[in-house]
């Protein structure tokens, strides 16, 4: 056992030592610091600080900017108004539109759709085995499904996810938990196959195919594609149509489009989905199936 | 033995890697390394930080914490703070305070360096920069060049303790750069659900420590 | 009892090194022996138990923006105590296997972080449960990985041999045995996490979308849903 402090007559030095060090490092650094600070002053509006603090700090660009500290800096600056981060809903516009002395407005909730019900019912031309990424397999000979139009299945939306909000199934297809999306096209803008669309949440009916091959050969690859038969736009009550089929796939006009559902009905290959239940169970009523 | 500034070298990046051989750096080197320009950005602020405290703690180690050989020159006794210097110097009351604030004070510098000069990088690198002044690794180098040298009876000069720090913060870059390549290629990969993320990625660099377990005693290097 | 419980909520559940991840650096380079395990253990948690208390105490005197530089010093100063007595009274064995992680306990995530999540925003008696909390969860840690490395590694425990016919895989106590050992610890945890997780409440659902497939079939609707049977990929 070798303990320094063996006489009492040399503690003294090692307390002069000691504070004499540390008083002249601190005295040094305090004076070097606040020299530096001068030197490398940086003007930052403060508001900038205040609206990133609100912001969810996912950096999706969603609004349109590469982070939220771009977006933070570009309505300080006046190009963008303070509404425009959409995962963070109208809590953090109006977050940001209190620090910049604005009205938030209203933007009616988006969420993501899957143009695809293949999944594992549909048809493999070929084996993949590689990278477990969509974009990978699109850019070997366009993936293994029989559809090229279809979804790959690899699960690259569901990764690139900030929220957690879809899910790849059992089925091979991606799940939308709509609770948790907040509409931001990260899974757009990653999607091979460009099969996933941010749309309002008021629009209930859609077509969820994307293949424009005749209907012959949708079917044999596929048992719920859209063979562009037109029973929808016969079925459609909407005054000039709401759903129209071009290059044998039919598409729903959102903006004429009153969710009845009727063309739901008559799809024969049931490639049209109604999201009305499950939209509108969170608000109490449920209606059950809708009648003809 | 006198050691040279290659021997140096390859014994701080390859035989005694900072990460690999020694532990020192791992909270930034599992957080930072889920992307390679992550990886690299902070692998050059580690490398520039590491640079100047094993400069300024060498000198603080020569000149005023330890009993200077004869002839050698102590800030202390210079300055009449004390007499003579007790034998093993005051490195054991003072190292660990004083090379912490050196660190804590540089971090804090290079922080407002880069805010100013690069912002992107600054951006990018977040709250990872004020992390570095709990890096292990730039307090370890700092310890192993000077207090903790191999071999005592042959100190370091200040030139030889800078180029160690010099070429740890390679050998970190180094580690840095290949683990972050592997995760982004792991991230692709089918690993099972209770591996995937953190244990894959140490268990990734327990087959890379292997790797560079082979590099010891190389060219009689023994560091 | 409630204060047993909320202890070892700290030291399980917020375990610092499997469930926050700090303080890796000392876990991985100490646990070549549970004698090491425990010594360092011993040393960060006597660190992080006085360094808590002072700065619980000097909580509201020291100023915001030079907290983490006051929150350093506290450390240095006791770790530097802490150093002092390991030289004296430890195993001069125990002292060569530790060497720079001891000084290195300054730069420990693990004190740092709770002194500014815990120790900077609570009163005197929290803190010095949360410190006994965290330090019995890293002594947990350091030990179970420290059990793993010798026994595997060494074929002893505390120095005594356990099985004499044993050849040691020597790996486990060398640097890429520590990495694949916690490696597979933290994958063991995971699993359990994972199952615990599965076991409790259902995540959000997924939307659910109705087709014609899902409704009532009319009359004279023959045309076959599914295509015939073909030979697989």
């Amino acid at each position: 056992m070798a303990f320094p402090l063996t006489a009492l007559g040399f503690a003294w030095t090692y307390v002069i030592a000691a504070g004499v060090v540390l008083g002249a490092l601190a005295a040094l650094f305090g004076v070097g610091l606040a020299v530096a600070s001068r030197v490398f002053r940086v003007h930052a509006d403060p508001r900038i600080e205040q609206i990133e603090d609100a912001l969810p700090n996912v950096n999706c660009g969603a609004c349109g900017y590469g982070g939220c500290s771009a977006y933070a800096a570009a309505v300080v600056a006046g190009e963008i108004g303070p509404s425009e981060c959409v995962p963070g809903g109208m809590d953090v516009a109006r977050q940001v539109a209190a620090v910049m002395g604005l009205e938030a407005e209203e933007k009616e909730k988006q969420v993501a759709v899957v143009f695809c019900q293949g999944g594992n019912r549909a048809e493999n031309r070929c084996r993949y085995e590689g990278i477990t990424d969509c974009r990978a397999a699109v850019l070997t000979q366009d993936a293994d499904k029989g559809c090229r139009w279809g979804c790959v299945g690899l699960g690259t939306c569901a990764q690139a996810c900030p929220f957690g909000a879809i899910v790849m199934g059992d089925d091979g297809l991606p799940h939308v938990i709509e609770d948790k999306c907040t509409g931001c096209g990260t899974c757009a803008e990653v999607c091979p196959k460009g099969i996933i669309s941010i749309l309002p949440a008021a629009n209930m009916v859609h077509v969820l195919c994307r293949s424009r091959d005749a209907g012959g050969q949708v079917r044999k690859v596929c048992p719920v594609g859209c063979i562009g038969c037109k029973q929808c736009e016969k079925a459609c009550p909407v005054e000039g149509g709401a759903i129209h089929v071009t290059d044998f796939l039919a598409r729903v006009d959102l903006s004429a489009c009153i969710s009845c559902g009727k063309c739901v009905q008559v799809c024969p290959t049931g490639a049209i989905g109604n999201f009305r239940l499950s939209r509108r169970a969170k608000r109490g009523k449920v209606k059950g199936q809708e009648a003809a | 033995m006198d050691i040279g500034y290659v021997e140096l070298a390859i014994g701080t990046i390859l035989i005694s890697n900072l990460v690999l051989a020694r532990f020192l750096g791992l909270c930034p080197f599992i957080g930072v390394t889920r992307r390679t320009s992550d990886a690299v950005g902070m692998g050059f602020a580690v490398m520039f930080v590491m640079t100047l405290a094993s400069f300024v703690t060498s000198l603080l180690y020569k000149f005023v914490l330890t009993a200077p050989a004869d002839g050698g020159f102590n800030l202390l006794v210079a300055l009449g703070v004390v007499r003579e210097m007790p034998a093993g110097g005051y490195v054991l009351v003072l190292k660990t305070i004083s090379y912490i604030l050196v660190i804590a004070v540089l971090v804090q510098f290079v922080e407002m360096v880069l805010r100013k000069s690069v912002p992107v990088l600054y951006k990018a690198l977040g709250i990872y920069l004020p992390l570095i002044t709990t890096n292990c690794a730039v307090m370890g180098v700092a310890l192993l060049g000077t207090s903790d040298w191999k071999y005592p009876d042959h100190p370091l000069s200040v030139a030889q303790t800078t180029w160690m720090g010099f070429c740890g913060g390679v050998g970190f870059t180094l580690a840095m750069i290949l683990m972050s390549g592997i995760r982004e290629r792991l991230a692709t990969s089918r690993v099972p659900k209770a591996l995937q993320n953190v244990p894959i990625a140490f268990i990734s660099t327990g087959l890379m420590a292997l790797a560079f377990l082979g590099f010891g005693k190389m060219f009689g290097i023994a560091l | 009892m409630h204060l047993l419980k909320a202890l070892l909520h700290k030291a399980v559940k917020t375990n610092p090194v499997f469930g926050l991840m700090l303080g890796l650096c000392p876990t991985l380079a100490v646990t070549t022996s549970v004698k090491n395990a425990l010594y360092m253990a011993m040393a960060a948690s006597a660190v992080l138990l006085c360094s808590n208390i002072l700065i619980s105490l000097l909580r509201r005197f020291i100023p915001k923006e030079v907290r983490i530089a006051c929150y350093i010093v506290v450390i240095a100063g006791f770790v530097t105590m802490v150093e002092i007595v390991m030289k004296g009274a430890a195993p001069a064995q125990v002292n060569r296997d530790l060497g720079i992680f001891i000084p290195l306990i300054v730069v420990n995530c693990i004190i740092l972080g709770r002194a500014e999540a815990f120790a900077s925003r609570n009163g005197l008696w929290a803190s010095i449960g949360d410190a006994i909390g965290i330090g019995l969860g890293f002594a947990g840690a350091l030990t179970l990985i420290g059990l793993v490395r010798e026994v595997v590694g060494s074929g002893t425990l505390w120095g005594y041999t356990l099985c004499p016919g044993y050849v040691p895989a020597a790996l486990a106590i060398m640097a890429p045995g520590a990495f694949i050992v916690i490696g597979l610890l933290f994958g063991l945890f995971n699993a359990i996490g994972n199952r615990r997780q599965a076991r409790g409440t259902t995540a959000a659902q997924p939307v659910t979308v109705t087709t014609s497939a899902d409704m009532p079939k009319k009359t004279g609707d023959a045309r076959p849903r599914t295509t015939p049977d073909r030979p697989g990929a």
